[in-house]
């Protein structure tokens, strides 16, 4: 028997279901585009989709025959221990043609990472750019900072904080802690480099906004939740005769994430 | 004479008396396929406004609340694809429900395929090419989320360099070449556009034209025993019945991702703010895909181990090994349970999970696993609406993670032996009852 005059006459109903789908969709996209209210109309035009969905689906479901079936045949390559080995081979020589440029790139890479743009030195500036002095950083004071002419870097960006010289721990060092209790560390989270945003003044802790690690800015950054297991690198600092902070060199430690190679 | 007809391939000839399967499940491999043509479709529209472009600029755009806010071009073209283009808010956000989509109708077509056995011979290599689909559908949606270079993409940018940086010996060398050198290089959109546009959808097309390649030539599987399966495909004819059915779910898929696209608001970048390298959002969640990984680094124990002075650093276990033995293991499925059961000979009945319990109560471990990480994922908003103290809801997490799998596994496999051993009590009741009839 001839399978296109098995297919039944569409009922009435898929008919008008067409009809109406269409015609939602068609007005839709013209008042879409008229008006500029287009997620209506998309909306309106998805719900004439559904409606023409429905009626096919339907009228697939009533002309279908139970247990059609046909005598069963496998084709196409078989899965051998030749396929195996070949898409091995080749799975092998594309991450080696990947891990090629990765490798001549290493050790340039890695002494970014290790490095920031911090030495002795440079100027501290806020995220305006303005030189920061230190008389202007008041008891409970967290301010942003950048060395001069990298505001915004990522991995350069600091954190100074003021609080009182008694509560830092006796082995916070350095010239502005004991005397000034202002201790700067790098701003980017040990655990993924993530900027720490949250400093509780009152207990001294920082934490970290995308996976909780919370450091301890009043005892070297020391790590006193997971899931970071480092303590915040810290940034040396000075004041000069005028007041105005300056770094005494780069971090303590490479900043953020771990990484292979690190010192 | 011959026709236009008779120069058609067979394959094509023979399509309208080609058996396809009937069972409903079957269905989610299809509703994929659609939402990867609902993407590819989408995505030509957002790709043609889109400028992976690193510069800074000033948003003028019609959007009040951040006039004068500087920007990326990629941001500024994202927020005008948004809310200047005709339908650009309806376009993108159906593109990213269909990503949604797309890779949840992946995961319940593998589960199909895993719980009821479909993936032994002669369908290993199908389901070795569906793993990498999968693998390659996530990895284009990370780079995707991370287009717009808004807020929340551009910390989901920052966890993929710590990933890639924390790789032994290579780890900075290839984060240098896929994130154009250090973390929040601009340059690094452009990289970005290229895999998610063309590089990863090629790959995507190929392996899955080959999937279905092999679909059409290997047949389905189906639920009758294994001696008429052996024998005869069944299911229904291509046309008119399944040819009808699938043009109906194409409908369907498009207009229900549209309807979600036009009335469900999906990434709010401009709630989000653009990419900020001194701020992150909070609370920040990927997309559910993603979620498991971002769950096991929330949660699993840091464990940054030396080797010979160097140090590998704990983001490597977590969100690389950790994604790759999950891959690996779906990999290998096949195969180790082809040589653990000895069972190496060609199958066609699709297995009820319940007659395979060990199976099946390994699946339901698995599952229950990554289903406890991915709720870990968002465990500070847990933290915050129940008002407990984070740390005890990540040590809580430590438990569920041993002990769910656990009482998973059992309880799959206690349904699955309670289930035949009823079949085969009727059974014998039925015979009993014959018996005395006789």
């Amino acid at each position: 028997m001839d399978r296109a005059a098995r297919v039944k006459r569409p009922p009435p109903g898929l008919v008008t279901a067409v009809g109406v789908g269409v015609a939602l969709i068609g007005a839709a996209v013209v008042v879409g585009i008229v008006s500029g209210e287009s997620r209506l109309a998309a909306a309106v035009a998805a719900f004439g989709g559904v409606v023409i969905g429905v009626g096919v689906v339907s009228w697939g479901r009533t002309s279908h025959h139970e247990h059609d079936h046909e005598p069963r045949e496998t084709k196409g390559p078989r899965f051998g221990r030749r396929t195996t080995l070949a898409a091995a081979a080749t799975a092998t020589v594309a991450v080696g043609v990947a891990v090629v440029p990765a490798i001549s790139r290493l050790g340039e890479a890695t002494r970014r990472l290790r490095s920031t743009a911090w030495s002795a030195g440079t100027p501290v500036v806020d995220a305006a750019g303005e030189r920061v002095r230190l008389a202007s950083i008041d008891v409970g004071d967290l301010v942003n900072v950048y060395p001069r002419g990298w505001v915004g870097d990522a991995d350069s960006q600091a954190i100074v904080i003021r609080t009182d010289p008694a509560r830092l721990a006796p082995s916070v060092d350095g010239p502005l802690a004991a005397e000034f209790g202002v201790v700067a560390y790098s701003k980017l989270c040990t655990h993924m480099a993530c900027p720490l945003g949250l400093y509780e003044q009152q207990s001294g802790t920082l934490l970290c906004p995308c996976h909780q690690a919370l450091f301890d800015v009043l005892a070297n950054g020391e790590v006193l939740r997971g899931p970071a297991d480092r303590p915040l690198p810290r940034l040396p600092l000075d004041v000069e005769a005028d007041g105005l902070l300056v770094a005494r060199g780069d971090f303590t430690d490479a900043v953020g994430t771990g990484f292979w190679g690190r010192p | 004479m011959t026709t236009l007809a008779d120069r058609l391939p067979e394959a094509v000839r023979h399509a309208p008396h080609k058996i396809f399967p009937r069972h409903a499940s079957f269905l989610l491999g299809e509703i994929a396929l659609l939402s990867f043509a609902v993407l590819v479709l989408t995505g030509l529209y957002l790709t043609w406004f889109y400028d992976a472009s690193g510069e800074v600029v000033t948003y003028d755009g019609p959007y009040e609340p951040l006039q004068g806010v500087e920007a990326t071009r990629a941001y500024v073209s994202v927020m005008s694809i948004t809310f200047e283009r005709p339908f650009g808010a309806v376009v993108r956000q159906t593109h990213h429900w269909a990503a949604v989509v797309f890779v949840a109708a992946i995961v319940l077509h593998a589960m199909r395929v895993f719980f009821t056995g479909a993936f032994r011979r002669p369908r290993r290599l199908n389901w070795t090419l569906g793993v990498v689909l999968m693998g390659l559908a996530m990895a284009n949606g990370f780079f995707g989320l991370a287009l717009p270079n808004d807020l929340l993409g551009g910390t989901g940018t920052r966890i993929g360099h710590a990933f890639a940086v924390s790789i032994p010996v290579v780890g900075p060398g290839v984060a240098d070449l896929l994130f154009a050198g250090e973390f929040a290089n601009p340059d690094a959109l452009h990289r970005f556009w290229l895999l998610h546009v063309i590089v990863l959808p090629l790959l995507i097309g190929a392996t899955l034209a080959a999937h279905l390649g092999l679909v059409w030539m290997r047949t389905h599987t189906q639920f009758t025993d294994e001696a008429t399966a052996q024998s005869r495909v069944e299911g229904s004819s291509g046309w008119p019945d399944y040819a009808l059915k699938t043009t109906g779910l194409a409908l369907l898929v498009f207009s229900v991702l549209v309807a979600m696209g036009a009335t469900l608001q999906i990434a709010p970048i401009w709630l989000y703010g653009p990419f900020d390298p001194a701020a992150a959002t909070v609370p920040a969640q990927p997309d559910w895909y993603l979620g498991w990984v971002e769950g096991a680094l929330r949660v699993l124990p840091n464990a940054s181990v030396i080797v010979g002075g160097y140090e590998i650093p704990s983001p490597f276990f977590t969100g690389v090994l950790l994604p790759l033995a999950v891959f690996v293991v779906l990999l290998a499925w096949p195969f180790a349970e082809a040589r653990l059961t000895g069972d190496r000979g060609d199958h066609h009945a699709a297995e009820r999970p319940r007659d395979r319990p060990v199976r099946t109560a390994l699946g339901v471990a698995g599952l229950a696993w990554l289903t406890v990480l991915l709720m870990a994922g968002s465990h500070d908003l847990q933290a915050f609406l129940l008002r407990v103290p984070i740390g005890e809801v990540t040590t809580t997490y430590r438990v569920l993670l041993v002990v769910v799998p656990l009482v998973a596994g059992s309880v799959a496999w206690s349904a699955c032996r309670a289930l035949t051993r009823g079949e085969e009590r009727a059974e014998q009741n039925r015979a009993s009852d014959e018996e005395l009839t006789r």
